[in-house]
């Protein structure tokens, strides 16, 4: 056992043990090597999100509100 | 959802700075970093125009494409952000940026660049979202919020738009159609390159 | 993928190149503003930030020390504290730090928008590195310095020194210059305040402003307001804009104008300079520096060779026009305008036929039209063409003024003027009897307070304080010269002749500056005095005393449309701040008239006061109780604060409620907003229209001028009245009398006829006149009169083009001389001719042959201590500048961006840097007037107190501005000077 997980580190070690990262890295050239980042409507609406409503990892809600709210960029909607 | 997008419309800036000067106060951008700016050309002269300029947010990113340590990603809106713990603020997205994007706090002499700071399309970066750290590093995130960029909200004439892509063009398109003309953007005959085969080339925006 | 891989379209490569080429191009042209200053800040700001973190952290981190438990976050709603458009600002507020600015895009006025300014206003919540005055401070006159003091220390000092002035020469020895920047409730207890301490020399911005318009719009058809409003303008098909740059001046008012424009209104824009507003013109002209008259008489001389005039209006509505046409078309035929303006007949036929054509149409002014010395007759030959073309009283027409300051509007309603009580009521007994009634304090106690003879006479103005300081004590018409100042909220590089006023500053007994900021006067008045003037008065006591901006308290202030907004209160007063009133209250608890400032008398008190603060609603309700001239009786501060909370409901082209909890409502109950409260008068969005019902918003001109002169009615012709009005010919003003005669008067309640009884309808403070006249028979309690074209008490009945006093065309001058000298005017002895013949003798044409204009940046606002302290909006503009013409400045040897002097005839030598650009002409230059700071080219920052000095500081183009005045209102003509300007070069000795 111990020599299976010595030969696997050996084989990872070719990979590299990213102290920083805290994770085993794969340097890809081309793919993304930061921090792993949520999406805008993983989380639930905050007191700041100023009426916009959904529900939390809902991608649907959350387009809705802000395509709703983008209409405010545009007067037409209020004067022809 | 269309990608994210902003458009200026060069009809309407009038060269107020609104949009600058949200973005620096919706995320405290500390002086000599301008996330966004807006560009006048012919000015003070017939046919002077202005457009607000920040990070496109490419589909095809020249910044991602070239960073050494590849801090850059794009979310499924198709904003582009970046990772600042990462960036080592070697400054090539800066050359490699037709925009000029790229900003980097300038101190001391010989202008020492410190980690790459930009327009995150209020989208804040690899931090959990709405924390202290997504704030302390690279601003407010009104994505997260349910809200949309600070600089497009506030525009005074409204020629910023932001928002979701087909959205952007159905406003845009309603405009050009009452003006009647407008849809000649600036890049709109390079973009297309010259017409071929006896098509006819689009008029030159009239002078105004 | 596609960049890392090889392109192999050509087309895809060109695009780019082209793209970032012209991009490229753009930013490095170095030709533009932007570019052409220094952006990077290694000078000015960089200092404060480059040793910080890249964010500097502010809110949160005090929000969190504070959070015990929940948050409590809280959105205030507020109005934009800087220009007049009115942008509502919703701000939340987390434990008492303001931590965000949210757009409110529900506001029927700006929509959400805002300009550089409105979109940084959240920088006034912020403590840290502020640049705020944060706590009483005087002058130590042996190290120059500043040094603090206490609230109670600096108010006893003040105080006594202001008794000892009242009782050695009378109170109106001090002159109390008060603020457009203050809400409705601070103007009008300023104004009260001044008559309780005995004098009326008070005044504020509007004076350099728009006083012109207000005296010779009011003395044409009866208010001297804007008539329409921003948003009306959608509904314009032509808009033209003579002397306004609305672009950088009322940046989110072009969201209506630029709508507007895209649904298929023309735009034609007037100025010396190609503006940024002219850029969206599509029609420009270039116009010479004060010549308005024989533009708009060259205009109006083509609608009457055409017959373009509206015949049927001009005789129902209009008194005079016919002897205004007679002198029009004999002396205003295309050559003259041309000779006079510089504009070609082919130019100005287009003008007059696209503004003609297409109607409605409406005229924007701003100070191009109104800071000359016939800023008062400019304005009255707008007026007089969009009369003669039917455009007053009609939606999408209109004299569309943009006023300045956020609350410019509002204080001159009901504030600080030197000629009238609030609410335009004059300084005549009846006045004053009436206020004594309202305030609750006695008639003759007020007469006491006043020299004798003093108190119905009008007092002096801002643009001329420092010649009220300096002129001898026999040559005034007070009994001595001023001895102390109280600037409260004002700037002084506003005011034209700066070395002068330093002068005065010098020997003052006493300033006193009240304001957020230090503002230019502490530094001004610190730094030491030209050494071949008198020396600096050695009695003289320099206090700062630290305000709060109106973030910091709950008011109402009146937009240039006359809509009046409330504003939360968002933070509590910072530093040791407090907002002007507990000032006011607390430096009239020291001089002995607290009661009266308050109405405490009787067992009554009008105003509460709650912690050394007069309650702000009260005051409001005194308002509402006393100026009924102009209806500023119908807003009560819950009908306001009710507006504030349902905005989505009113429509952005009418500004209309539409259903909702305030149905029927125009937005802000836009004044006039006739009777009481309960009466509920929906506001008059378009004044004079006598298309609606005058319970709908609708009026007709005033009938403020008398019945009949020289044979000819001055009331409204018969059927010209407003819809659905009981009388439909013309009628004088409304009063017990006519409400008799007309057998109306039993309609009032038995209340209601104790009170009314021998009143008007600006007296009667039951309001039952205007109940029974309006909303039983569809009157107006101003009367239904004729609109005058010819204002017979002004100094130029017609308005007559005069050249400016320092004018570079000396034919010109021959042709068109100024007004005779004054001997006293205002209070003081004010020259004309002598100053423009002497000009000409002096050959001032040829020693500065540049035309020398000033104007505004959108930027910045007004003196601009406030915006240049805030690193967000200095950032964009760092140094003031002068635009200088290709031509001009290759003749004088001078480079873009060089350093350069401006100088003028005042012996004033300015350091700015130049510009070169083809927006002015060859005989044109401009500098903006938003810098201070420097003092002929000398860094004053060691005058300010330690760390407040702003982060961009520069030359304050009134320290070169010369003498000139308007011969109605004293308005100082900042448009038309002259300068010579050539490169730099520093001297040996100062």
């Amino acid at each position: 056992m111990l020599a299976a997980m010595l030969g696997a580190t050996l084989l990872l070690g070719a990979c590299g043990d990213n102290e920083k990262l805290g994770h085993a890295t794969t340097y890809e050239k081309g793919k993304y090597q930061g921090k792993p980042d949520t999406r805008p409507f993983d989380n639930a609406p905050s007191a700041y999100s100023n009426g916009s409503a959904w529900d939390a990892g809902k991608k649907e809600g959350w387009e809705l509100a802000l395509k709703r709210r983008q209409q405010n960029q545009n007067e037409y909607n209020r004067a022809e | 959802m269309a990608r994210m997008k902003f458009l200026c419309d060069a009809e309407r800036c009038i060269e107020c700075n609104g949009c600058v000067t949200a973005c620096k106060q919706e995320h405290e951008v500390p002086w000599g970093v301008n996330r966004r700016r807006v560009v006048t050309i012919n000015d003070g002269v017939p046919g002077e125009k202005s457009i607000s300029v920040a990070c496109m947010h490419c589909s095809d990113a020249p910044c991602m494409a070239v960073c050494p340590v590849d801090c850059f990603y794009k979310t499924d809106e198709g904003v582009v952000l970046h990772d600042k713990d990462l960036c080592i603020g070697c400054g090539y997205c800066f050359y490699a940026c037709p925009f000029g994007a790229p900003q980097f706090p300038q101190a001391g002499a010989f202008g020492l660049r410190g980690k790459m700071d930009k327009c995150t399309f209020c989208n804040g970066g690899p931090e959990k979202d709405n924390s202290e750290a997504e704030w302390q590093k690279y601003g407010r995130n009104r994505l997260a919020e349910g809200k949309l960029p600070a600089c497009a909200e506030m525009c005074s004439t409204k020629a910023l738009l932001g928002g979701d892509g087909d959205v952007v063009a159905d406003i845009y398109r309603n405009r050009v159609l009452k003006r009647g003309r407008g849809a000649e953007v600036w890049g709109w005959a390079s973009a297309y390159g010259k017409p071929e085969g006896g098509a006819k080339a689009p008029p030159d925006a009239p002078k105004s | 993928m596609l960049l890392t891989r090889k392109s192999t379209g050509e087309g895809l490569t060109r695009a780019r190149g082209m793209l970032s080429r012209s991009v490229g191009a753009a930013l490095n042209t170095g030709m533009d503003r932007r570019s052409f200053l220094k952006r990077s800040g290694l000078g000015a700001g960089a200092g404060a930030f480059a040793a910080h973190l890249p964010f500097a952290m502010i809110g949160e981190a005090q929000a969190a020390d504070e959070a015990r438990g929940a948050d409590k976050i809280e959105v205030k709603r507020t109005v934009c504290t800087h220009c007049s458009v009115g942008c509502a600002i919703d701000a939340v507020v987390k434990n008492g730090v303001w931590v965000r600015q949210e757009p409110v895009f529900d506001s029927p006025i700006n929509l959400g928008a805002h300009c550089a300014k409105g979109a940084a206003i959240r920088e006034h919540g912020i403590t840290e590195h502020s640049h705020r005055l944060k706590y009483p401070m005087k002058l130590d006159t042996k190290s120059g310095k500043y040094q603090r003091i206490s609230w109670d220390t600096a108010l006893t000092e003040i105080a006594d020194r202001l008794k000892t002035i009242k009782k050695e020469s009378t109170a109106d020895s001090v002159f109390v210059v008060g603020s457009s920047k203050h809400n409705n409730e601070q103007a009008y207890l300023l104004r009260k305040w001044v008559s309780l301490f005995g004098t009326n020399n008070c005044d504020h911005q509007a004076r350099i402003c728009h006083s012109t318009t207000v005296a010779g719009v009011a003395n044409t058809w009866g208010y001297g307001a804007m008539t329409n409003s921003y948003n009306d303008m959608q509904n314009s098909k032509c808009m033209l804009y003579i002397g306004s740059n609305a672009a950088e001046a009322h940046p989110v008012s072009m969201l209506h104008s630029l709508h507007a424009k895209e649904t298929g209104a023309k735009m034609i824009v007037v100025d010396p300079r190609f503006t940024r507003t002219a850029a969206k013109a599509d029609e420009y002209v270039r116009i010479r520096s004060g010549t308005d008259i024989p533009f708009l008489f060259g205009i109006l001389h083509q609608v009457f060779k055409n017959g373009w005039e509206d015949k049927k209006y001009l005789n129902d509505r209009v008194y005079g026009m016919d002897k205004v046409r007679e002198e029009v078309m004999a002396k205003w035929t295309p050559d003259k305008v041309q000779e006079a303006c510089g504009v070609a007949p082919e130019q100005l036929m287009k003008v007059a036929e696209m503004f003609a054509k297409n109607r409605p149409s409406t005229i924007v002014w701003c100070m191009g039209q109104t800071q000359h010395t016939i800023g008062n007759a400019i304005v009255r030959a707008s007026c007089i063409l969009q009369l003669a073309l039917g455009n007053i009283g009609v939606s999408g027409g209109g004299a569309n003024i943009f006023r300045g300051h956020d609350n410019v509007q509002g204080a001159t309603d009901v504030g600080p003027n030197p000629d009238s009580l609030p609410g335009y009521y004059g300084l005549a007994t009846g006045a004053w009897k009436h206020f004594a009634r309202v305030w609750n304090v006695d008639y003759e106690w007020i007469k006491a307070q006043y020299a004798p003879g003093m108190m119905e006479k009008s007092g002096t103005t801002v643009s001329r304080w420092i010649d009220a300081v300096l002129e001898k004590d026999e040559s005034m018409d007070q009994e001595k010269a001023v001895k102390a100042m109280i600037y409260w909220g004002h700037a002084p590089n506003s005011q034209t002749r700066g070395l002068k006023m330093k002068e005065a500053m010098d020997k003052l007994d006493m300033m006193v500056v009240i304001d957020p900021y230090p503002s230019a006067t502490a530094a001004m008045i610190a730094m030491p005095g030209d050494k071949n003037a008198p020396a600096r008065n050695p009695n003289q006591a320099v206090y700062l005393l630290p305000a709060a901006t109106q973030l910091e308290t709950s008011g109402s202030c009146t937009a240039s449309n006359r809509s009046i907004q409330w504003r939360e209160k968002v933070i509590d007063p910072l530093f040791e701040s407090k907002n002007d009133h507990w000032i006011m209250y607390a430096l009239a608890q020291k001089l002995g008239f607290a009661d009266q400032l308050v109405g405490k008398a009787n067992g009554k008190q009008n105003i509460a006061v709650i912690n050394g603060e007069p309650v702000v609603e009260d005051i409001l309700r005194e308002i509402n109780r006393s100026c009924w001239t102009i209806g500023y009786t119908g807003q009560s501060p819950e009908r306001l604060k009710l507006h504030m909370k349902n905005m989505q409901t009113f429509d952005v082209k009418t500004l209309r409620a539409k259903g909702g909890p305030c149905d029927g409502d125009y937005f802000g109950l836009p004044w006039p907003c006739y009777g009481t409260p309960e009466m509920k008068h929906p506001g008059s969005p378009n004044l004079y229209d006598t298309s609606r019902h005058v319970m709908d918003g609708g009026g007709n001109f005033r009938a403020n001028f008398g019945v009949e002169r020289e044979g000819v009615s001055l009331l409204a012709e018969d059927g010209s009245a407003s819809k659905g009005a009981d009388i439909q010919t013309g009628y004088p003003e409304l009063d017990h009398v006519l409400l008799k005669k007309l057998g109306w008067w039993d309609e009032l309640t038995d209340t209601e006829k104790k009170e009314a009884e021998g009143k008007n309808w600006k007296t009667d403070l039951s309001g039952g006149q205007i109940r029974v006249f309006m909303k039983n028979h569809g009157c107006h309690p101003f009367g239904n009169a004729k609109a005058r074209a010819v204002v017979w008490n002004f100094p130029d009945a017609i308005p007559q083009h005069r050249e400016a006093l320092y004018s570079t065309r000396p034919d010109m001058v021959a042709k068109y001389p100024t007004h005779d000298d004054v001997k006293s005017f205002w209070r003081l002895p004010t020259l004309y001719k002598t100053i423009q013949q002497k000009a000409i003798a002096d050959k001032v044409h040829e020693k500065f042959p540049l035309v020398l204009t000033s104007g505004r940046l959108v930027e910045y606002e007004g003196g601009g201590e406030e915006t240049r302290s805030n690193p967000w909006l200095a950032e964009l503009q760092q140094e003031n500048f002068i635009e200088i013409n290709t031509r001009a400045a290759n003749d004088r040897g001078i480079r873009n961006g060089d350093m350069v002097a401006v100088r003028t005839p005042t012996g004033a030598k300015i350091k700015v840097k130049a510009m070169v650009t083809e927006r002015v002409d060859a005989l044109t230059c401009f500098i903006p007037f938003h810098f201070s700071g420097w003092w002929q080219g000398k860094d004053l920052k060691d005058y300010y107190p330690e760390g407040t000095a702003p982060f961009v500081r520069g030359e304050a183009v009134n320290t070169a501005t010369t003498y000139g005045y308007d011969r109605v209102t004293m308005m100082q003509e900042t448009k038309t000077t002259v300068c010579q300007v050539e490169v730099w070069h520093d001297e040996a000795t100062a």
